[in-house]
């Protein structure tokens, strides 16, 4: 009886074999790295919005404060976005003819709000509160990046669960204090150096800086601040 | 094996159950507990076959790849044009408002997340509920949001506008402002100050016009009573605070009566047992079915109805002659007279006027008049007469125009009167007659009417309305009206004005006549913000009504059933028919859902040959209905409850179907017993679905039923310790420490996986909870708040039958006893009780459930992959599993409902009780930053007194903030028997400021009482439970129901 197969196909069987594993193996790896790449995070996606806000302009041209618009960011879950009224308190008076501001003017007029597309956009499933963060020394700039160099928003970080850990895990290399919280360009300076060293701290860099914060601010390093049910509930 | 299941259940007289079913043990019921899901609850739905399957399957892998080319969701920031100042956006605001039932208000405050309503709980200013809820308070914020209520306009189903409405009805009122008569308005119950002035401005405009009111759960029993026995139109109310004795004939008073919830809380607090307590009050209950108020009662008889009012004359007769008397009548007799003026002795709305009367002698022989019985003007107003009248006026053509605000009398009608095919046919006559309907559903009556008109939900209403003491509260809207509804007040305006005007307009006019001007806007603004009015108030003086009862006629039929008909505890007179809360709410004992049934007691299940399901037909004064019967443990004998509001067919899409219509055996006649019934038995059965089998944590010998569930003293088995553990209140004086006496071995057991975690609890904050079983009346307020509050899904009848209800908390009912006349029931509310060593944790597979370092047991969705071990290895049967996308992500009004500070549960994932994370979290944050902040400033301080002036501030108002932390259910319990906090007495260093407070859930898990369930299995629950003492009358020893 002639053989069914030719020799060759003992070679083509190999190769298939190997050939499936390893494709799934490059499967795999292209799936998980497109996952934790900007295209699966969104990390430094721009998003278009109905007016072409620059915080780079209010924030680092004019000094505005952060909490200017997002008044609620000391005392609330959510930062808050301004009013239109908040817009027009100076719009009202500078750039009013701009067609760039049409949406704002026609949202003073019309009494309906803008809709802005939402930068940060977290699972439903994760609760983050800004006031915690912000009263307890954790810079705007630590989340999302250096906004006053920023003339269209886009989101700063992967927002990954990785990603908050790693500070949850380590906050002194994260810590500030309290009133550099709204500093773009924070900078560990002779004066801070002097005003948080004491008997038991010395500080020096991030890292002692950090670490004399997590005593004065209360920030728990016993891993309660990874408890699940610190996020999700 | 099993001996017991030998025994058949007639031969044990004695044993402690849950229900009948474990009663009789049967090897069902214990493969029941011995399986972790219910059968069908493991079933497949009937879907696609394994072809279709596999297709599906294999599509699904080839899409898999391509969902990372699915464009991503993007979400909308919508801020305001101008954002109000009090506006915090991601903060709640909290609004003062008021709900009624039967018409009498109960205190609410809202809560309200970016403009919605989310959330309802008591108002602790308002003295008709202190700050707790009922069942109806806690859903009624499903039916603002139930996608189900009237929209618009409609004239004889056909869409139409207010304009066309006011168009048609306006020729007619200016030409009535002349000669009133054929105008005629019909409602409910009606207390609204505001309302009844515009009914009296409507009878002056409009002269001849007349003013109906039917209410199928109407007081006028009471009212003409007291009439009769005191000249004087009144109505009474209780302070039970005051009351160290009560005796209740047929009176539900801790589930119906307006006041109910206050009652509860007094009720309550007369009981509470702490170390050293020597006095408690002692309820008798004789009533004709089983309520919630007869399983709290020392001693309890059951009775048919008719046999009341004889019981009733008969303790007149003791309390009279004490020596001549006898038996039970003799000793509640006795008890009653040591107790002089702080006793209390009433009568439910269902009996007769001439029964009324007689509590009036009983309570005035005792001296309790104006004590622990307050006599009050009646707050619902002189209509010009009932349901009756106005059917003799459309019969005689002297009406010609009908409004029906509120109320369905349609269908709550009594079945002699046809009411129903009256309204159709004058409102056929299209040319001469005119009717109009305002209502929150286009029901049965809206459906008979020309007009029917969307009426607000009271969230959207400016309004008022009277507590069961007569405070005015008042109901302010929390949201614009979500569709084209007009409230009472706006339409009661509209007749007499003939344009609409908005509400807040009307209402803020009849109180500013109210209060004459005097300082108004300051009156006002505290009254809104206190949610009772603070001003001057002179509702108008109560007339002698001119509808008096005829004595009841005796039924000349030979039947030997009784029939009791009663509300509904879960859906009311049918007011809440379409309220999927309530409709999957298991009803308090019977733990049934979805439906109702005949309720029988075992005796008479047995002279019928009906069991749980079994068909039968009632036949009483020539009406006949077939309906399920389902056997009740305690009912009196040849007597049938039969619960209203269901078996209706314009409900809505929840409540079209479900049940049967018990209206149509109820007659004007005999509204509330009627004697002379048959029943019997047909072919058939019904599929009725109750929960009380569900969730049964399994007995560590299931061989051993007697001893199965309740300790009492002496009951020493510490292998074998019981669910409940019930003493008497002697007892208790004799040894408080019975309770403790089981746990004592139990220090072998603190074997822990855990090495280390003791301290880590020692120096943070612990939760825990403590259960008071002495004060649970089972009302279930909980499992609704529950629900409320946690986005927690309504799953459907077939879904509840295959045991996958979902609620966190479950209220279970275990009775002593022989199911004819079981001695006692206890309610258990039995929510996740947050072990310490959790069985749930050990055997998760993906981490899913994992202990935090408060205490807690964290479930967390988002790594849940369904396998359910979990569930399996929990003792205690608390935790719930989303078989299905039980969740209702599409219907739009229903997401307004929901709390966005939880995750809304998708298929495929286990859930249960948080102890409320998402209020422990804020309230966490917010302590931490007042810390923070007041540590700043007293770092800032100029001088060591300073700063530690500013350190004590800091770590009162922290205090205060942990203090006022609440769990949904603990918030709405009516009697306070949940109570939650932080369990240890320092806070960790960190917050260490206040080392001598103990908070009320500390100081309670020291108390003598306190025990935790199977304490024995050593999983050291966060949530114990205190045990139920009972104070039954020494001279009382014959528990036996007299024939």
């Amino acid at each position: 009886m002639p053989q069914i197969f030719h020799p060759s196909a003992n070679a083509i069987a190999k190769a298939s074999v190997f050939g499936c594993l390893a494709g799934a193996l490059i499967f795999a790896g292209v799936a998980t790295a497109l996952d934790f790449s900007s295209y699966g995070t969104d990390q430094g996606t721009v998003r278009d919005q109905p007016v072409p806000f620059s915080h780079e302009h209010h924030v680092h041209d004019l000094g505005i404060d952060c909490r200017y618009c997002h008044t609620s960011v000391t005392d609330s879950t959510f930062a808050g976005l301004p009013a239109t009224k908040t817009c027009m308190t100076c719009h009202s008076r500078i750039w009013t003819d701009a067609a760039l501001l049409e949406p704002v003017r026609k949202s003073w007029s019309d009494e309906i709000p803008i809709k802005w597309t939402r930068v940060h956009n977290l699972p439903d499933f994760v609760y983050f509160p800004h006031d915690i963060h912000v009263n307890k020394g954790i810079g705007c700039v630590t989340c999302h990046g250096q906004v006053d160099q920023m003339p269209l928003m886009f989101q700063n970080a992967s927002l990954q669960m990785r990603w908050c850990l790693d500070c949850h895990r380590s906050p002194q290399e994260f810590l500030r204090p309290r009133d550099q919280v709204f500093n773009m360009d924070f900078q560990i300076d002779e004066h801070v150096k002097e005003e948080f060293s004491d008997a038991q701290h010395k500080v020096t860099d991030q890292d002692s800086l950090g670490r004399a914060l997590i005593d004065l601010y209360h920030i728990p390093t016993d891993g309660r601040i990874t408890n699940c049910y610190t996020c999700h509930r | 094996m099993n001996p017991s299941s030998t025994q058949s259940p007639s031969e044990r007289s004695g044993g402690y159950w849950k229900s009948l079913e474990q009663w009789e043990n049967s090897p069902e019921f214990r493969r029941l507990t011995q399986d972790e899901f219910v059968p069908g609850a493991m079933d497949p739905d009937p879907g696609p076959s394994r072809r279709t399957f596999l297709k599906a399957v294999a599509a699904s892998m080839a899409m898999a790849g391509m969902t990372g080319c699915k464009p991503k969701s993007t979400e909308m920031i919508v801020p305001y044009v101008r954002q109000p100042a009090e506006v915090t956006p991601g903060r709640p605001l909290y609004f003062a408002t008021s709900m009624t039932l039967g018409g009498y208000a109960q205190g609410i405050i809202a809560t309200s997340r970016e403009g919605r309503p989310i959330k309802l709980d008591g108002n602790t200013d308002h003295p008709s509920n202190l700050g707790s809820s009922d069942v109806f308070l806690q859903a009624a914020i499903y039916d603002m949001y139930d996608p189900d209520r009237s929209k618009t306009v409609q004239r004889v189903g056909i869409i139409s506008d207010w304009d066309t409405f006011i168009g048609a009805i306006r020729p007619r009122l200016e030409q009535k402002s002349t000669d009133g008569s054929g105008l005629a308005i019909l409602t409910e119950t009606i207390t609204s100050p505001t309302v009844l002035k515009k009914i009296e401005e409507m009878k002056a405009k409009y002269p001849g016009s007349k003013w109906y009111v039917h209410d199928p759960l109407s007081r006028e029993c009471i009212r003409d009573g007291l009439r009769s026995a005191t000249g004087r139109e009144i109505l009474p109310y209780f302070d039970l605070a005051k009351a160290s004795v009560i005796v209740s004939f047929d009176a539900d008073f801790l589930y119906e009566d307006p006041g109910h919830s206050r009652y509860a809380r007094d009720f309550a607090d007369g009981r509470r047992i702490r170390e050293g307590t020597t006095r408690m009050n002692r309820l008798y209950v004789l009533e004709s079915t089983s309520t919630i108020t007869g399983t709290m009662a020392d001693h309890r008889w059951a009775m048919r109805p008719t046999q009341i009012g004889a019981a009733v004359a008969e303790l007149l007769a003791a309390i009279q002659l004490p020596n001549v008397a006898q038996g039970w009548a003799k000793a509640v007799a006795e008890d009653l007279l040591a107790n002089k003026g702080q006793c209390l002795v009433l009568a439910g709305v269902s009996q007769p006027p001439e029964v009324h009367a007689l509590i009036h002698a009983i309570n005035e022989a005792l001296g309790n008049i104006g004590k622990t019985v307050i006599y009050s003007d009646p707050v619902d107003g002189d209509p010009d007469g009932s349901l009756v009248d106005l059917m003799h006026q459309m019969d005689a053509g002297t009406i010609d125009t009908l409004f029906i605000l509120g109320g369905n009398p349609s269908y709550t009608s009594p079945a002699d009167l046809l009411f129903d095919a009256a309204l159709e046919a004058f409102s056929k006559n299209v040319d001469r007659n005119l009717t109009a309907r305002l209502g929150l559903y286009d029901d049965e009556t809206s459906f008979k009417c020309q007009w029917h008109l969307p009426q607000t939900h009271f969230l959207e209403e400016w309004s008022d309305a009277r507590g069961h003491d007569g405070t005015v509260s008042m109901v302010q809207p929390l949201i614009a009206p979500l569709y084209a509804g007009r409230s009472a007040i706006e339409v009661m305006d509209l007749i007499l004005m003939g344009f609409l005007r908005n509400g807040y307009e009307i209402h803020r006019e009849a109180w500013t006549a109210q209060q004459g001007g005097l300082d108004f806007e300051s009156v006002w603004r505290r009254s809104l913000e206190k949610g009772i009015w603070l001003g001057n108030f002179k509702p108008e003086a109560p007339q002698a009504a001119v509808a008096t009862r005829t004595p009841l006629p005796a039924t000349s039929e030979s039947g030997s059933f009784e029939l009791v008909f009663r509300p509904d505890p879960c859906i009311w007179d049918g007011t809440y028919t379409n309220n999927a809360f309530l409709q999957e709410l298991p009803k308090p004992l019977t733990k049934l859902t979805w439906d109702n049934a005949a309720y029988i007691s075992v005796t008479s299940g047995r002279k019928l040959g009906a069991s749980n399901g079994d068909m039968l037909r009632i036949t009483s004064q020539g009406r006949s209905l077939e309906i399920p019967a389902w056997i009740v443990p305690g009912l009196p004998d040849d007597t049938v409850t039969l619960h209203l509001g269901y078996g209706r067919w314009r409900a809505g899409s929840i409540g079209n179907g479900p049940g049967f219509n018990v209206y149509k055996l109820r007659t004007c006649d005999h509204p509330w017993f009627v004697s002379g019934a048959t029943v019997q038995r047909i072919d058939g059965n019904y599929e009725l679905v109750a929960t009380h089998t569900h969730q049964t944590i399994e007995s560590r010998r299931v061989d051993d039923i007697q001893t199965e569930v309740v300790q009492r003293p002496g009951d020493d088995d510490i292998d074998n310790r019981k669910l409940v553990r019930v003493g008497t209140l002697q007892q208790f004086i004799d040894d408080p420490g019975f309770v403790k006496k089981l746990d004592k071995s139990e220090d072998k057991h603190h074997l822990t996986l855990y090495p280390g975690f003791g301290d880590i609890y020692k120096n943070n904050l612990a939760w825990g909870m403590s259960i008071d079983m002495q004060s649970c009346i089972g009302c279930n307020a909980c499992i609704v708040a529950c629900q409320a509050e946690n986005n927690i899904a309504v799953v459907g009848k077939d879904q509840v039958s295959r045991g996958r209800e979902m609620h966190w908390i479950r209220v279970d009912t275990y009775y002593e006893g022989s199911p004819d006349s079981p001695a006692a029931a206890f309610h258990q509310p039995v929510p996740c009780q947050q072990c310490e060593n959790a069985p749930c944790e050990l055997v998760c597979p993906v981490g899913a459930t994992v202990h935090d370092d408060e205490g807690l047991n964290n479930m967390v969705y988002n790594r849940c992959v369904g396998t359910r071990y979990c569930s399996n290895n929990c003792p205690y049967k608390v935790r719930r599993f989303n078989f299905l996308l039980f969740s209702d992500e599409t219907t739009e009004s229903l997401k307004l409902m929901r709390n966005p500070e939880v995750t809304v549960r998708s298929r495929g994932v286990m859930e249960k009780c948080t102890y409320c994370i998402q209020r422990i979290v804020p309230t966490r944050i917010d302590m931490e930053i007042v810390q923070v902040q007041m540590d700043e400033q007293a770092r800032k301080a100029t001088s060591p007194e300073e700063a530690a002036a500013i350190q004590q501030k800091s770590a009162g108002l922290r205090q205060q903030k942990l203090d006022s932390l609440q769990t949904a259910c603990q918030q709405a319990c009516p009697t306070r028997a949940i109570i939650f906090g932080n369990l240890n007495t320092r806070l960790d260093p960190i917050h260490d400021y206040s080392p001598d407070h103990l908070s009320e859930v500390a100081q309670l898990k020291r108390q003598p009482l306190d025990y935790s369930l199977l304490s024995e299995l050593t999983t050291q629950p966060r949530t114990t439970y205190l045990a139920r003492i009972q104070n039954p009358n020494p001279a009382i020893t014959n528990e036996e129901p007299r024939s």
